[in-house]
């Protein structure tokens, strides 16, 4: 804490502690069996972090502070570089792919075949590096605290329908057949709207990209009285049990040959877990080999921080094959 | 002959991304335009050339595109010409701030080229 042992030996922590970081503190030891996840006090430039253990005796408490200020530094770092990495590389990622989107245009004159396929190779490739790019960008804003969440009193129904019509021509393009259950009558719920098509339009993508040719695209909608499920089902080859545990993991389908073809990012699903979680709610899924998958979120009837919205962590289970 | 030309100031500090711009507007048909590399470039163009539309990279060294825009805000013929921003950090936050400072419109790179007239003229209104 940067104070020397005989200014702080024998001292009461309060008179110690800035007055501002009393209530981290507090909130430390009144948050015990959960005290894992405990806020950080700042004392100076140190970052602390509380760790409160009652004592057998029943009537004390024993409070470890461990200084994080360093760990901190290199998460703020690593970070700042993978932001920085990413922005410098979309200014190269405009000449190239421009270049290519011109060509491909005839801005240069008509393109012999084979030169058209090649660059058509290439102008789709750095259309997934940009994706990547995004997408990684997306998960450091919410991992940083950078992406906005704001509650609005909102029709899930509706932005099931919003999320589908903003992916229809991509569906369309792949052919497959659309079921929308459970969207009649409004869902209303208190959360993000923007963020909540963006994590069903992530789940729709990636069931498009697993589903079989001519196949069908299921999204069900149910309700319990805290909590909003929203699934969305693929008839596709299945999760791989060997796979199953890390798919919420960066990059988890990278590793797969399969899933590489896909062309996606490997981060989709990481940001879906991601941004249902700040919503307050959760994510899961179940897969059967050659019948397909069904991803399911959870989202709080209510903000975070009401009954609702620890009800609905993990308590899909319960709803999600309701409609 | 007899079509009327839109007249833009392109302002980036990028060489290649200002090639990409100028064939893109080339390929709309629909500008005529003059390209600087830099702000303080671009202040000076003004003294003789008076755009309908000024399109702004935002990071440049030494003068932003907010910057310029501050700068040419200040200049009576320029007080209400639409800005048109291009930006690699394509935060929300940012994109809100730019807005807030008065552009039109706010493209995010890489920028679609062969949308790129259509955006700027449809941000003009």
């Amino acid at each position: 804490m940067g104070l020397d042992a005989p200014v702080i030996v024998g001292q009461r922590l309060w008179d110690v502690l800035p007055t501002d970081q009393h209530s981290v503190l507090r909130a430390a030891i009144g948050g015990l069996p959960d005290r894992g996840r405990a806020e950080a006090l700042h004392v100076g430039r140190q970052s602390l972090k509380p760790a409160v253990t009652p004592m057998r005796d029943g009537h004390h408490l024993m409070l470890v502070l461990r200084d994080i200020t360093l760990d901190l530094a290199e998460e703020k770092l690593k970070e700042d570089f993978i932001s920085t990495v990413s922005h410098e590389l979309r200014s190269p990622m405009t000449s190239i792919k421009g270049s290519m989107g011109l060509l491909l245009s005839n801005a240069a004159g008509e393109l012999p075949k084979p030169a058209r396929a090649l660059l058509d190779i290439a102008h789709r490739n750095a259309a997934r590096l940009v994706l990547i790019i995004n997408d990684i960008l997306d998960l450091q804003k919410i991992v940083d605290g950078g992406m906005e969440f704001v509650a609005e009193e909102v029709d899930a129904a509706a932005l099931v329908h919003e999320a589908i019509a903003a992916s229809a021509l991509y569906l369309q393009r792949i052919d497959l057949e659309m079921e929308v259950v459970g969207a009649q009558a409004p869902v209303l719920l208190l959360s993000d709207p923007n963020r909540i098509i963006q994590v069903l339009g992530n789940l729709l993508s990636n069931a498009a990209k697993f589903s079989k040719p001519h196949g069908k695209i299921t999204v069900c909608i149910a309700q319990t009285a805290v909590c909003v499920t929203i699934s969305v089902r693929d008839e596709g080859a299945g999760i791989p049990e060997i796979e199953q545990n890390k798919i919420f993991k960066r990059f988890a389908d990278m590793t797969n040959s399969d899933r590489q073809k896909k062309g996606g990012s490997g981060l989709v699903l990481s940001i879906c877990k991601a941004i249902v979680e700040k919503l307050g709610g959760s994510i899961g899924f179940e897969s059967m080999q050659n019948v397909g998958t069904t991803f399911f979120v959870n989202i709080p009837r209510g903000m975070e921080g009401d009954s609702s919205a620890s009800a609905c962590v993990g308590g899909g289970d319960a709803v999600h094959h309701a409609g | 002959v007899g079509k009327l030309m839109i007249k833009l100031l392109h302002v980036e500090d990028d060489p290649d991304i200002r090639e990409i711009a100028k064939l893109s507007l080339e390929f709309s048909g629909k500008f005529e335009f003059v390209q600087c590399a830099s702000g303080p470039d671009a202040l000076a163009k003004l003294a003789e050339f008076t755009p309908d539309v000024v399109l702004l990279d935002m990071m440049m060294p030494g003068m932003t595109g907010k910057e310029t825009l501050a700068r040419m805000r200040l200049l009576p013929h320029m007080a209400h010409v639409p800005a048109v921003f291009v930006t690699a950090r394509a935060q929300v936050s940012e994109m809100d701030e730019l807005r807030a400072i008065g552009a039109a419109e706010v493209i995010s790179k890489p920028f679609d080229p062969m949308a790129l007239g259509e955006r700027v003229k449809k941000a003009m209104g």
